[in-house]
Order: structure tokens, then C-alpha cells, then sequence
């Protein structure tokens, strides 16, 4: 999918248009602003969700609302002036957040070294936390990146532990975020190995071979696998 | 007599009232085809929400209350909807190729080449709209929210992978459950035992807490299975090879 789309600036509006505008259906969604509390604030303060007016849910099948992507946004808006908007992508946000996203990292890095596996875990998943709390509006590839190594160094920490599962449903999700990546492949095939399923081990190598070719680690790995 | 004025004029009429009886059924019935036709996306509840948003923000002449829903109420559910917006532009460009080839081939009918021009140009007119509404709340807003949009849809697909990381996880279980009832191998114990992650993991928080659960039992099971773990070096991030640390078997 291509990452940009121009906008369309300066379509005029022309009356054919507006008129398509006004058929088009509109269903009028039941909504109703709540003020809740935020609770553990000093000063308390009010937060405005919005639910479905009978019962006060924020996703609610019965009503058919879902105002999970309203509210989320909400919380970053929230504290803004009236006249603020978010700002457009090319601006760099300060790098306060990429800092500490690459601290954790770093511990879980010294973690894993030392061999305990858990708090490196739990090191990488605070990483992969943060990158995706970031602001929504930042450029999303920084935050994807962030993601797929926190994910990534958390799948060698699983395999290494021996939890294949956990290691295979990482890879998968790193090979879902970057697939052109020899790496997120590559231990995908580390895990697959670990649950005794040789051919999919193989054919992830193989696929992790034909974005970087000049791998060399993949092969031994794959002939060393082939020997069992 | 043949030469007084009226047979002329009535054959004028007649064919000019036949003609008009005919294009206004002939029109209607075009009409009505096209309104029967089923949309291209089922339904917008972005837009809706939004434009309920507005509507309830209207200073209302009659009642008193002043104006109830914030302003950022309404950048959100504008946000939220432009984000919308984004999705079906990048459905709509996906689904033109493959209708262009499909057409070509045959296989897909007129109409429903009819169906999607219709919504590519609504999806067009609702473009249009969303960037003038963003005009009003600041100028020259609107030139941006579009690219501000694709990030966040880009952003809402990362996280909807990483949500999805447990689930593909759960489903593992299931599958190595169901191997090892036929496929009974010398790694059952060297495999995480059944791990109880929690039902309805929604937060990252909660996969961090799975993860936590899922290797205590592995590190608990009897030593002689784990030689690797305990014996390999570990390895370094930057993904040394794991010939040190294959299983014994």
C-alpha cells in the first residue's frame, strides 16, 4: 500500500457534487457525552467519554456504536487549547520518547546477556508498550520500526527460554510488520524449529533468503536443521 | 376540412405529450435502477457520528444550555473520521485493480463497474467535505488532516498486529496440543507446558503478563530436557547463529 496519498486541495465544489454530498445517507448515531473522573489525579479531573446513552458503554452491541477510536483520540486532545490541531507528520516530535524507548531496549539487551529471561521479557514488552502509545499522529514508520525490534529481540528471549509459542506468535508479528526484514524471518524459523515443524522452519528461511540474499547466517541454519 | 389549423396543432401536441410521458417513465425507471443498486461500503458510522456531533453542537435558539460538546470532542470524531476516510480510499484503490482485470476478463459485470464509480465519486465528495469542515475549525487545516490521517491509520494497523499477538498465540497452543496427540516427540518437555494466558487479553500490559506466565513453567520443568538453555552462552541481540543452542535429542 503506498505510505502517502495527495489530498485533493483545491477540488472546486461544484453544485453536482454538493448535491451528492446532501444524498448521501445519513444515520444518526445515539451518543452522549459523559464527564467521568479520572481516578488517582491531583487536581481531579474530568474526562469526557463518549457512550451510548442507554447503556453508558463505549462499545455497545445492543445500540450498535463503537467509540473506542473517539475516545483514544480524545485523550490526546484532551488537554490541547481550542484553536490546537495535531501537527503534520513532517514535524519531529521531541525525542524524549525515542530516547526511552531505546533505554529499555538497553536494559533488555543487558538483561538478556545476563541470562534472566523474564525481566528482559518484560524490558521488551515495556519498549513495544511505548512504541505504540505514542501520539497517533506522529509518522507512523518510527513507530513501526520501534516495534518490530522490541518485538523481534522478545522472540529471541522466548526461544532462547523455551517458549515456542510465545517466540512463534512474536516472529509472526514481526514479519507482519516488516516483511522485507531477514531477521524477523529468521526467527520465525528459530521458532518453528523449536515446535518440531521442520518444513515451515525451512520454507520462513527460504522466504527470509529472498529479501536478503547475502545472509550467511540463514544457510548454516538451514543445513544444520536439514541434518536432523 | 383538412386546412383549418387544428390538425396540425393536435398532431404537435400528441407527439410532444407521448414523448414527454415517455422520457419522465423512461427516467424514473433509470432512476430506481440506480437506487436499487446495494452501496459499495455498508455504511459510515464515522461520518454519522460526527455529523450527530455537530448537529448537537448547534447553538440551539430555543433552549438555553450553551453549547455541550467540546471543541475537542469534535476534532477527535473529524480525526476519527478522516482516519475512516483513508481505510476505503486504500480499499478503493485495491479493489479498482482488481475490478479493471476482472472486467477485462469478463467476469464482472457492468453494473457493478456502475456501483463503483458511484462510490469512488462519493467517496471523492465525502473527501471534499471533510477537508472543508476542517477548514473551519482553523484555515488551512485541511490541507494537512489528510496526511496526518494516514499516519494514524498506518499507526491503528501496527497496533491492530500487535494486538493480534496473543491470539496467535492461543491459536498455537491449540495446534500443538492437537501434534502432540499424534505426533507424541522427545520435545514435549522442552516445550512450554500449557500455559494459562489470560482469556481476553486486551492490553499490551495483559502480553506482558502472558509472557511472564509462559515461561515459569518452562524453567520449572525437569532439567535434563533443557540442557540448551542453561548451558548455551547467551546470545548476543544482533542474532548470532543458534547452532550453539539447538535442542540435545
Amino acid at each position: 500500500m503506498p505510505p502517502g496519498m495527495g489530498p485533493p486541495m483545491q477540488i472546486p465544489v461544484n453544485p453536482a457534487m454538493q448535491t451528492l454530498l446532501d444524498s448521501l445517507p445519513h444515520h444518526p448515531v445515539p451518543i452522549f457525552l459523559a464527564n467521568v473522573q479520572i481516578p488517582n489525579s491531583q487536581p481531579p479531573q474530568i474526562n469526557t467519554i463518549a457512550v451510548c446513552p442507554e447503556h453508558k458503554q463505549s462499545i455497545c452491541e445492543a445500540c450498535g456504536v463503537d467509540f473506542n477510536g473517539l475516545n483514544y483520540m480524545h485523550q490526546f486532545l484532551r488537554g490541547a487549547p481550542d484553536e490546537a490541531i495535531p501537527p503534520p507528520p513532517n514535524v519531529q516530535p521531541p525525542p524524549q520518547r525515542a530516547e526511552m524507548i531505546k533505554n529499555m531496549k538497553e536494559q533488555g539487551n543487558t538483561a538478556f546477556k545476563e541470562g534472566k529471561f523474564p525481566i528482559a521479557i518484560q524490558h521488551y514488552s515495556k519498549s513495544a508498550d511505548m512504541a505504540l502509545s505514542r501520539a497517533p499522529w506522529e509518522l507512523a514508520a518510527v513507530s513501526r520500526e520501534e516495534t518490530a525490534i522490541a518485538l523481534c529481540n522478545r522472540s529471541a528471549a522466548f526461544a532462547i527460554a523455551g517458549a515456542w509459542q510465545n517466540a512463534l506468535a512474536d516472529a509472526e508479528a514481526v514479519v507482519a510488520l516488516k516483511r522485507p526484514w531477514g531477521k524477523g524471518h529468521f526467527r520465525k524459523a528459530r521458532a518453528l524449529l523449536g515446535l518440531e515443524r521442520l518444513e515451515d522452519a525451512r520454507q520462513a528461511i527460504i522466504d527470509g533468503l529472498q529479501f536478503e540474499p547475502n545472509d550467511d547466517v540463514s544457510p548454516h541454519f538451514l543445513h544444520s536443521s536439514g541434518s536432523r | 376540412m383538412a386546412t383549418s389549423l387544428i390538425v396540425p396543432l393536435a398532431y404537435i401536441s400528441v407527439l410532444v405529450t407521448s414523448l414527454a410521458i415517455f422520457s419522465r417513465v423512461y427516467r424514473r425507471r433509470k432512476a430506481a435502477a440506480v437506487k436499487s443498486w446495494e452501496p459499495w461500503f455498508p455504511k459510515h458510522p464515522a461520518r454519522d457520528t460526527y455529523i450527530s456531533l455537530v448537529t448537537a453542537s448547534q447553538p440551539d435558539p430555543s433552549s438555553s444550555t450553551p453549547n455541550q460538546v467540546p471543541l475537542s470532542i469534535l476534532k477527535s470524531a473529524l480525526l476519527v473520521r478522516a482516519t475512516a476516510d483513508v481505510k476505503r480510499i486504500w480499499r478503493i484503490r485495491d479493489d479498482k485493480m482488481a475490478l479493471a482485470s476482472l472486467h477485462n476478463r469478463g467476469l464482472v459485470g457492468d453494473d457493478t463497474m456502475a456501483r463503483f464509480a458511484a462510490a469512488e465519486k462519493e467517496l471523492e465528495a465525502e473527501i471534499v467535505d471533510v477537508v472543508s469542515e476542517a477548514n473551519t475549525f482553523r484555515q488551512g487545516w485541511g490541507q494537512m488532516i489528510f496526511q496526518t490521517a494516514t499516519e494514524m491509520a498506518q499507526a491503528e494497523r501496527t497496533r491492530e498486529v500487535v494486538l493480534n499477538i496473543p491470539r496467535v498465540k492461543v491459536m498455537e497452543d491449540r495446534k500443538l496440543a492437537h501434534r502432540r496427540k499424534y505426533v507424541p516427540g522427545p520435545a514435549v518437555s522442552h516445550a512450554a507446558t500449557p500455559v494459562n494466558t489470560p482469556a481476553k487479553p486486551n492490553a499490551a500490559a495483559a502480553i506482558t503478563m502472558a509472557a511472564a506466565n509462559a515461561i515459569t513453567p518452562s524453567r520449572q520443568s525437569p532439567a535434563p530436557s533443557l540442557p540448551d538453555v542453561e548451558a548455551s552462552p547467551a546470545e548476543i541481540k544482533s542474532g548470532g547463529s543458534s547452532g550453539a543452542s539447538t535442542p540435545a535429542k
